[in-house]
C-alpha cells in the first residue's frame, strides 16, 4: 500500500521522538536497577556448599562449590575448611545477578577441585565468611572416598601400570623402569607425575611409545614410556606411585542416541562429555643387593653390567721422538658413564699424555647401551719392538654373579731409531703447501707458579686500613660541608641588613663622637649636641635594627629596658638624651668642661652598650 | 679583610690538595712473609710440592690473602694429585686476580681432570656490560670508588664556587660513576668475603636428599666438582649444581671458595670451613653408599 508523500514526512519525526523517549527511559530504569541492586543485594548474605558427588573413588575429583548470596565479588575473608586429606585447586569464581519480581538477587560462586588422597569418610567442615562483624556458616559435607577400580577386575575405561624388570637388582645395575597408559576411550590433556626416583639415577629410554593391546577382550590404546635405572645404594628401595591426571571423554548419560542422530547434536548439546581422573600406579619395592667382597678386582671403580673392550693405535711402525694413538673403546650395557680410567695407566716405554674421555648412550631395544672412548697419546721413550699391554676394564657380571674383566690383546709396535739415514725428499712448493698439517697437541700441563714479589702483598683491605677507607670516604663530604657552611655565611653577611649594620655599629658611633669631638671647644656650636646624640641614638638603632633617631628618650629607655639591659643604663642613656636636646634647642650654650663632660659620658655609654647590645 | 677574602679564596685549593691524600697507602714491608714465599717458590721450582704446599700454606694462613699465593698453591696441589683443592684455590685466586690469563689457563685444566661433567648455562650478556666489576678485584674497585667519590666532592665544591653548565655536567657524571663503583665495591665485597661457592674435596661425596646420613642419596659428587652453597644445617650444606641439582652434602667433604676477612693464624686453607658438631660423619669414605 502507498502512502501519501505528506504523511510519511510528518510521521518520521515523531516516531524518531517517540523511540529517543523509550530509550531514555529504558536506560534510566536499568540505571536505577544497578543503582539500588548492592542496597538490596547486601542485605541477603547467605553461604552455601555442596559438591558434585558424595561418592567417589581415589581417581576421581571432586567438585566443592561455595555459592556466597547477597555479593557480586568473593569476599577476601572466605575461609575454606582445613582438609588435610584432599589436595585442593582452585577451579574459578563466576557471579551472577538475577531480577525476579523487581528483586534484585546477587550471588557469586567459587569452585574447589578437591583430589581425594586416602580412602575412607571424610567430613568437609563448614566454609566461614566474616562479614561486618557477623560470621556465616555452610553447612558441613560428608563424602566417601572408594578404592580405585582394579586393572584387571572389571573393564575400566583407564588405568596406568608401572613395573620394573628386575625387583632385586646389584647396586649400580641397570634395570628398565616401564609406565603405561591404558584407555579405552578418547583421553585429553594427560599430565604425567612420575616418582621422584628417590635413590636412583635416572636415565630416558627414548620417547614414549603408542600401541593398540587387547585385554580380557577389550581394545586399548597404550602410550608406554622407559626409563633406565641406576640403584645407588643396596638396601630396600622404594618407587613412589606414580599418578597421571587426564580428562576421559565418555557418553553422556540419559541421552539417547536415535534423538541425537536426529536432532543433531548441536542444537540438543554434545552427547559426550569429560570426566577427570587421577590414576595412579601402584609403588613398587625392591631389594638392591649389595656388591661381593670377595673376587672385587683391584681397580674396580664400580662399574656392573656387561662391557668389551677394543684397543687399536694410530701407526704400530714409528720413529723415536714420533707420537701415535692409543684408542681404547669400552662398549656394553650398563653404568658405563662412572667408567673415569683404564689399567693400566703408565705404559713402560711410553710417555702417556691422556686424553678426555668421550661417552654416548645409544638405546638398544629395552636398554641403554654406552661407548666409552679413552684416547692416549704415546711417545716412545726408546727404539726397538715394543708392546703395549693389555688394557683392562673390570666389572661385576650381575647375570653371573661374579667380577670380570674384559680386556685387550697384546699390541705389537716397532720404533725405529734416529741414528738410521734418512732419505732425501725433494720437495716442491706445492708439495710444501700441501703437506701443511694442523698442529697436534701431544700433552697438556698447568702453566708454571708466579714467582714475583707481589704476593707478599694482601690483595684485601684488612682491619688497620679501615680508618684510612673510611677517611678517603667520608673527608671529602665533610670538607664539602665545611666549605659551603662558610660559603654560606659570607653570603649572609653581605646581603642581611641587621647584621651590616650591627657590625658597623660601633665604628659608625666613634667617628660621630669623632666628628663631635672638634665641637668641645666652640661653645656658639649647637650641632656639637646634635652629633652627641645621633651618635648614641645611632648605635642603639644599629644594633636592634631600630630607626632610633626618630625615638624620644622614653622609648629609647623602653627599647633598652625591653631587651634586658640593666636600668641604670637604659636610665643613664635616656637622661643624657634628655639633657642633649634640651642644650641643643633650649639652653644658651654650655662651657667648655661642662661640653667635654658630655662627651665623656656619651663615649662611657657607648662603651657599655656596645659590650651588653 | 683583604687577608680574609685571600684566605677564604684559596681554600678550595687546601681542601682538594686534602682530598689527594685520602687515598689509602699500601701495607708496610712484610719481610717474613717474602722469605716465607721465596722458599715455597724455591721448593716448587725443586720439584718438593707437599714441603711447597706447607709454606704457601703457611703464608695464607698468617691472613694475607694474596692471588698469586692462591695460584701457586693451586699449581701445588695438581702436582700433588689434589684437583679438588687446586680448583678450590684457583677460584679464590681467581676472586683476587680476576684478570690473569696463566689464572684461567690453569683453573681450565683442573676442571678437565675432574670426573664429572656439569652442564651450566653460558654467562649472561651483562656480565660484558659489568666489564669494571668482573674486571677488578675488590681492592681495586675500593680505591677506584674513593677516587671518584673525591672527585665528586671536588666537583660539587668547585661547583659551589665556579658553577658553569660544563661543571654541571661533570658534577653529575661523577655522582653517577661514584653511585655506580659504590654499589659495585658493596657486591665485590659480598663476592669476596661470602662468596657461596664451594669445590667437593674428597675423592666421592654422596648428596643426600636431607642433613642425614640415613637420608636418600641423590647423587654422587667427585674430587672437584664444583656447586653453590644454598643454606648449612648442623654441619651439612644444601647445594645447588650448575645444572639446577639440589641436595645435602657433609660440610667436611667440601671447601668454600669465600675468603675470610680476619686472621686467624693455625687454621687449615682448603679444609672445610664449616666446623662439624661431634658425632656427625666426618669426610665421606669413596664408595659410601
Amino acid at each position: 500500500m502507498r502512502r501519501p508523500i505528506s504523511e510519511t514526512a510528518d510521521a518520521l519525526p515523531t516516531r524518531c521522538c517517540r523511540r529517543r523517549r523509550t530509550f531514555i527511559l529504558v536506560s534510566f530504569l536499568w540505571i536505577c536497577l544497578l543503582l539500588t541492586g548492592p542496597a538490596k543485594a547486601s542485605g541477603a548474605l547467605e553461604i552455601r556448599a555442596w559438591v558434585d558427588k558424595t561418592e567417589a573413588t581415589l581417581e576421581d575429583q571432586i567438585f566443592l562449590t561455595v555459592s556466597v548470596s547477597g555479593q557480586r565479588r568473593l569476599p577476601d575473608d572466605l575461609e575454606l575448611p582445613p582438609l588435610p586429606d584432599f589436595s585442593i585447586t582452585e577451579g574459578g569464581t563466576s557471579s551472577r545477578t538475577e531480577i525476579i519480581n523487581g528483586t534484585i538477587r546477587t550471588s557469586v560462586e567459587a569452585t574447589y577441585i578437591l583430589t581425594p588422597r586416602h580412602l575412607g569418610i571424610f567430613t568437609i567442615g563448614p566454609v566461614r565468611l566474616k562479614h561486618k562483624g557477623r560470621t556465616y556458616e555452610s553447612r558441613p559435607l560428608t563424602v566417601k572416598i572408594l578404592p580405585a577400580a582394579s586393572p584387571t577386575a572389571a573393564h575400566p575405561k583407564a588405568f596406568v601400570t608401572q613395573q620394573v624388570d628386575l625387583k632385586n637388582p646389584f647396586v649400580h645395575q641397570q634395570i628398565v623402569y616401564t609406565f603405561r597408559f591404558f584407555r579405552r576411550v578418547q583421553s585429553v590433556e594427560a599430565q604425567w607425575d612420575p616418582p621422584s626416583f628417590q635413590g636412583f639415577w635416572v636415565e630416558d629410554l627414548g620417547k614414549e611409545r603408542q600401541y593398540e593391546k587387547v585385554l580380557n577382550g577389550q581394545r586399548y590404546a597404550v602410550t608406554e614410556l622407559k626409563k633406565a635405572l641406576y640403584p645407588l645404594s643396596a638396601g630396600p628401595a622404594k618407587i613412589e606411585e606414580c599418578r597421571l591426571a587426564c580428562q576421559l571423554v565418555v557418553p553422556r548419560q540419559g541421552v539417547p542416541r536415535g534423538m541425537d542422530s536426529f536432532f543433531g547434536s548441536s542444537f540438543f548439546g554434545s552427547r559426550v562429555q569429560t570426566i577427570t581422573k587421577n590414576l595412579r600406579g601402584e609403588p613398587i619395592s625392591l631389594n638392591i643387593r649389595p656388591l661381593p667382597e670377595a673376587g672385587r678386582p683391584e681397580g674396580f671403580q664400580g662399574l656392573v653390567g656387561s662391557f668389551a673392550v677394543q684397543a687399536v693405535v694410530g701407526q704400530d711402525r714409528l720413529r723415536l721422538g714420533d707420537s701415535t694413538t692409543l684408542t681404547v673403546t669400552v662398549t656394553g650395557i650398563g653404568n658405563l658413564r662412572d667408567l673415569a680410567a683404564l689399567l693400566p695407566e703408565t705404559i713402560p716405554g711410553f710417555k702417556v699424555y691422556p686424553d678426555k674421555p668421550s661417552f654416548q648412550a645409544e638405546i638398544q631395544g629395552d636398554t641403554l647401551r654406552g661407548t666409552k672412548v679413552f684416547k692416549k697419546a704415546l711417545v716412545p721413550l726408546k727404539a726397538g719392538p715394543m708392546k703395549i699391554p693389555p688394557q683392562e676394564v673390570p666389572y661385576f657380571d650381575p647375570v653371573k654373579g661374579a667380577y670380570r674383566i674384559a680386556r685387550t690383546a697384546p699390541i705389537p709396535l716397532t720404533v725405529e731409531g734416529n741414528g738410521e739415514k734418512e732419505p732425501l725428499h725433494l720437495v716442491t712448493s706445492s708439495d710444501l703447501a700441501g703437506s701443511k698439517r694442523s698442529i697436534k697437541v701431544l700433552g697438556k700441563d698447568i702453566l708454571p707458579i708466579h714467582t714475583g714479589l707481589a704476593g707478599a702483598r694482601s690483595q684485601i683491605p684488612s682491619k688497620t686500613s679501615l680508618y684510612a677507607i673510611l677517611a678517603g670516604v667520608l673527608l671529602p663530604p665533610c670538607i664539602f660541608l665545611v666549605c659551603y657552611g662558610k660559603k654560606r655565611r659570607r653570603e649572609r653577611l653581605e646581603t642581611d641588613q641587621h647584621i651590616i649594620r650591627r657590625k658597623g655599629a660601633r665604628k659608625k658611633a666613634n667617628r660621630l663622637l669623632k666628628e663631635a669631638k672638634g665641637g668641645i671647644s666652640r661653645p656658639e656650636d649647637k650641632e656639637y649636641f646634635g652629633r652627641l646624640a645621633r651618635s648614641v641614638k645611632g648605635l642603639i638603632g644599629d644594633k636592634l635594627n631600630l630607626n632610633a633617631l626618630a625615638y624620644t628618650p622614653e622609648e629609647i629607655e623602653g627599647c633598652l629596658l625591653g631587651r634586658r639591659i640593666p636600668e641604670e643604663d637604659a636610665r643613664e642613656a635616656r637622661k643624657l638624651l634628655e639633657e642633649l636636646e634640651y642644650d641643643l634647642y633650649v639652653s644658651q650654650g654650655l662651657e667648655t668642661g661642662e661640653r667635654a663632660a658630655l662627651h665623656r659620658r656619651a663615649r662611657r655609654l657607648l662603651s657599655r652598650l656596645d659590650k651588653r647590645l | 679583610m683583604a687577608t680574609e677574602n685571600r684566605k677564604e679564596r684559596l681554600f678550595p685549593v687546601w681542601a682538594i690538595l686534602l682530598l689527594t691524600l685520602c687515598i689509602p697507602r699500601a701495607a708496610q714491608g712484610q719481610d717474613d712473609i717474602h722469605t716465607l714465599l721465596f722458599r715455597a717458590n724455591q721448593a716448587y721450582l725443586d720439584g718438593r710440592y707437599a714441603e711447597a704446599a706447607g709454606l704457601y700454606q703457611a703464608i695464607v694462613d698468617k691472613g694475607d690473602a694474596n692471588g698469586h699465593v692462591f695460584f701457586n698453591l693451586g699449581n701445588t696441589c695438581i702436582r700433588l694429585g689434589e684437583v679438588g683443592k687446586a680448583i678450590l684455590n684457583y677460584r679464590k685466586a681467581a676472586v683476587l686476580l680476576p684478570r690473569d690469563g696463566d689464572l684461567k689457563a690453569n683453573l681450565q685444566y683442573a676442571r678437565s681432570l675432574t670426573r664429572d661433567r656439569i652442564e651450566g648455562a653460558s654467562p649472561p650478556f651483562w656480565h660484558a656490560l659489568a666489564f669494571w666489576y668482573f674486571g677488578m678485584n675488590l681492592r681495586e674497585l675500593l680505591i677506584t670508588f674513593i677516587v671518584f667519590n673525591a672527585l665528586f666532592w671536588a666537583s660539587a665544591l668547585f661547583n659551589l664556587y665556579r658553577s658553569s653548565e660544563w661543571t654541571k655536567w661533570g658534577l653529575w657524571l661523577s655522582l653517577v660513576l661514584s653511585v655506580l663503583l659504590g654499589i659495585s665495591t658493596a657486591l665485590k665485597y659480598r663476592e669476596t668475603f661470602r662468596n657461596p661457592g664451594g669445590v667437593v674435596l674428597v675423592e666421592e661425596a654422596p648428596v643426600r636428599a636431607g642433613f642425614s646420613r640415613n637420608d636418600t642419596t641423590l647423587f654422587v659428587l667427585h674430587e672437584g666438582a664444583e656447586f653453590t652453597i644454598l643454606d648449612q644445617e648442623m654441619g651439612w650444606w644444601k647445594i645447588e649444581l650448575a645444572d639446577g641439582k639440589k641436595g645435602w652434602l657433609p660440610a667436611n667433604a667440601g671447601g668454600r671458595v669465600a675468603l675470610r676477612l680476619s686472621r686467624s693464624p693455625g687454621s687449615k686453607q682448603g679444609a672445610p670451613d664449616q666446623r662439624v658438631p661431634p658425632g656427625l660423619p666426618q669426610a665421606a669414605a669413596p664408595g659410601e653408599p
